[in-house]
């Protein structure tokens, strides 16, 4: 018998170790780079919904619904199916969500009114989990097996820009409600309409001319860049950091997380250590939830904050943080009391169908708006044809919740963002001053936590 | 560097660093008795964040709390399984053992998902955000509450190993199954006893996860690859090792996450351990068992 030194007790467990400790790195990699494992997606990327009903009625009003009673594109007996990866799952649920349910209720409204071109209309849709990789399979399998008529695009710019392309190659038009940054529009795709008033590196931009219009003495003097390595993240922080440093506001903190960061006491301790009096938070939700939390909890009390993304989820953002969330602002397209034609319609149908929610998430709207900016091009071209929508958008402006949207040639929209700010438990529209969904004056410096 | 973050992060990284102390003893615990790495390990703490945060949500149940209630459940269902399916395996191929608990894992998750959605959840209490000022370092209330349950669960198992007659017995047969045997240990008894408060452990780890941390089913897969760090680094089957890196390990994230970058933080934990472990391949506790080929 021959004895034998070994570091780790027993033999042949030692390779396996490392193999464990490598592989769970690199497990540990793949987590970072996306939520979920692929796992879980065997059963739940067969999520696929039909969210038309076949109750047909005649019944129909407001600008939004206006139906062709008769069948004008074959076959007429069957549904138009629309296709959709979205991130029902995952890090991105809750703004996928809402804007899934955006799309439900739009459905809802023309197959209520006797649908689009005298045909029903269909969703088939996949949960991508939050996924790219798993989102763009999902896209391909609609266009090539599912053959749906049309698509819609998935939530944010990290699944947008990688679908827009297999859209683009199948000449179909990728008409999407939260895919605004600028890599979106880099590769000069036809097919690719972004549905909100502007792209992603403007959607600060009211902040900033706010924070620049201060009276000297109430300006900042610093602010503090604490953002998600995301590409609409990354554009509209990069657009607002440029602004203010050059109008001499000190980055005092800059500093980029994984998605899958759940620890922010250490970020917290060291934005709040840099001495900054502003924060723009880059953020999609979770995120912009836990950085108030760790905020709070070290009594960081900054003279403004601002989320790239997560306050305008609304109901999950305050079930989230209670009365924390008075006083945090960020850009968006739309808020419930706005006064754009056919808002109150869909605020209504809305709160109809999703009887439990009282405040809509603005992704809810960007949803809703993708239909009607769909529905407006296939009633002007009178055609499912894709390249005759895209054609169609290009040349046209569409009336949505979210304002007059028309689009350039790569499929920019040409509008500007409202600054909102929640106060009083709800969600004002504090800038700009000449928009008339105004309806308060931003308070600054923000109330404590 | 400003001295007060400075501070700030130290305490910061030695309360998280006894919160993963805790997660990772159940890890050393099944390793020491049994020579299997159970990758399921920190899908079973997920797993427990979640019940932690069921009952906190319908039952209010405070989260701290439901770690009693967990604790005894989590002990019987892990005895219980290695009762019926590990011990048999475990005779056959050891590797076979690891394969189980990887598939176990997956389906955790799998019905995580499905019962709660793959979207981040956190359990989020009446004190959740409160804090104290020591001399300007605030000390978050949740994890300083959590340090303190790891410490007081780590001590008890320190007591019930160092102390006990079944903790003497899983020390023995840490050490030597067979020696263990012939001395009048009943290993196949102790193993599952072990196995079972191995879990446990898991079970006293989610709701601290749940209450600092927010989770989602996939985390278990950036929680494994820490918990292996920390019991590799510890030393496998070590207690006292695996208490002692996971302090090491919590301050260098948290202090490298202040000091040089957040996108270092993660990494640090993988350099530390893979540069302990070319100076001093056993780990810092592990010892160097002398057995035949």
């Amino acid at each position: 018998m021959r004895r034998s030194n070994r570091s780790i007790a027993v033999p042949g467990v030692r390779p396996l170790l490392v193999l464990l400790v490598a592989g769970s790195v690199a497990l540990a990699g793949c987590a970072g780079a996306a939520t979920p494992s692929p796992a879980a997606s065997a059963a739940a990327s067969v999520a696929a919904s039909v969210a038309a009903s076949a109750a047909a009625s005649a019944a129909s009003s407001g600008p939004s619904a206006s139906p062709s009673a008769a069948c004008a594109i074959p076959p007429c007996d069957q549904p138009i199916v629309i296709g959709v990866s979205q991130a029902l799952t995952g890090d991105k649920s809750d703004p996928g969500t809402a804007i899934e349910h955006g799309y439900q209720v739009w459905i809802k409204e023309v197959n209520d009114a006797g649908g689009l071109l005298g045909r029903k209309l269909v969703l088939k849709e996949y949960d991508n989990q939050s996924l790219a990789d798993t989102a763009v399979s999902q896209i391909e399998r609609l266009v090539t097996v599912d053959k749906v008529d049309l698509l819609f695009g998935p939530f944010s710019s990290a699944l947008t820009i990688p679908t827009s392309a297999v859209a683009e190659k199948y000449k179909m038009a990728f008409i999407e409600g939260a895919g605004g940054a600028p890599g979106v529009f880099q590769r000069n795709f036809h097919y690719t309409f972004f549905v909100q008033p502007a792209t992603a590196e403007h959607q600060a931009d009211p902040f900033v001319a706010y924070l620049l219009a201060l009276p000297a003495d109430q300006r900042p003097a610093s602010a503090a860049y604490p953002q998600q390595d995301d590409p609409f993240v990354k554009a509209t922080e990069d657009g607002a950091q440029k602004a203010l440093e050059a109008a001499g506001i000190k980055t005092v903190y800059h500093d980029v997380y994984p998605p899958t960061q759940t620890d922010f006491a250490s970020i917290a301790a060291a934005v709040k250590a840099s001495g900054a009096e502003v924060v723009l938070g880059g953020t999609i939700f979770n995120d912009a939830v836990a950085q108030v939390q760790a905020y709070a909890s070290i009594n960081y009390q900054p003279k403004a904050v601002y989320f790239t993304s997560g306050p305008g989820t609304v109901g999950a953002y305050k079930q989230a943080l209670g009365s924390k969330v008075n006083g945090t602002m960020t850009g968006d397209g739309w808020v419930q009391t706005s006064i754009e034609p056919g808002n109150a319609k869909f605020v209504a149908d809305y709160l109809a169908m999703f009887p439990a929610e009282k405040d809509i998430p603005g992704e809810a709207a960007e949803g809703y708006s993708v239909g009607q900016v769909l529905q407006a091009a296939v009633l002007g071209t009178q055609s499912l044809d894709n390249t005759k929508i895209a054609d169609w958008l290009h040349a046209n402006s569409v009336q949505t919740v979210q304002g007059n949207i028309g689009w350039d040639a790569v499929g920019r929209p040409n509008g500007s963002y409202l600054l909102e700010q929640y106060q009083g438990g709800q969600m004002k529209v504090v800038a700009p001053s000449a928009d008339p969904n105004k309806n308060a004056d931003p308070v600054y410096p923000k109330p404590k936590w | 560097m400003n001295p007060q973050l400075l501070g700030q992060s130290i305490v910061l990284g030695i309360l998280t660093g006894g919160v993963y102390a805790l997660m990772a003893s159940g890890l050393t615990l099944i390793f020491g008795v049994m020579r299997v790495v159970n990758v399921a390990h920190a899908a079973m703490i997920v797993m427990s964040a979640y019940l932690s945060w069921m009952l906190y949500r319908t039952l209010g149940l405070d989260p701290l709390l439901s770690i009693i209630v967990l604790m005894p459940v989590f002990f019987v269902l892990g005895a219980l399984g290695q009762w019926v399916v590990l011990r048999r395996l475990g005779g056959r191929d050891l590797t076979l053992t690891v394969l189980v608990s990887f598939g176990f894992a997956i389906i955790l998750e799998g019905l995580q998902g499905s019962l709660w959605s793959s979207s981040f959840q956190a359990i989020n209490t009446a004190y959740s955000l409160d804090s104290f000022n020591i001399l300007g370092i605030y000390v978050p209330l949740v994890r300083l509450l959590a340090a303190g349950a790891a410490l007081a669960l780590l001590g008890a198992l320190f007591v019930v190993l160092s102390r006990t007659n079944l903790g003497r017995a899983i020390r023995a047969t840490t050490q030597d199954p067979r020696s263990a045997a012939l001395v009048g240990v009943n290993v196949e008894y102790v193993t599952t006893l072990a196995f079972g408060l191995g879990v446990a452990m898991a079970a006293a780890g989610g709701p601290l996860l749940g209450m600092l941390f927010a989770f989602y089913p996939a985390t278990h897969w950036l929680w494994i690859g820490k918990l292996l760090a920390v019991v590799v680094l510890g030393g496998l089957g070590s207690l006292k090792g695996t208490f002692v890196a996971a302090m090491i390990l919590g301050l260098a994230e948290q202090v490298a996450t202040v000091t040089i970058s957040l996108d270092w933080a993660p990494l640090v934990f993988y350099l530390f351990l893979f540069g302990v472990l070319i100076v001093r391949p056993r780990g810092l506790f592990g010892t160097v068992a002398r057995e035949s080929l």
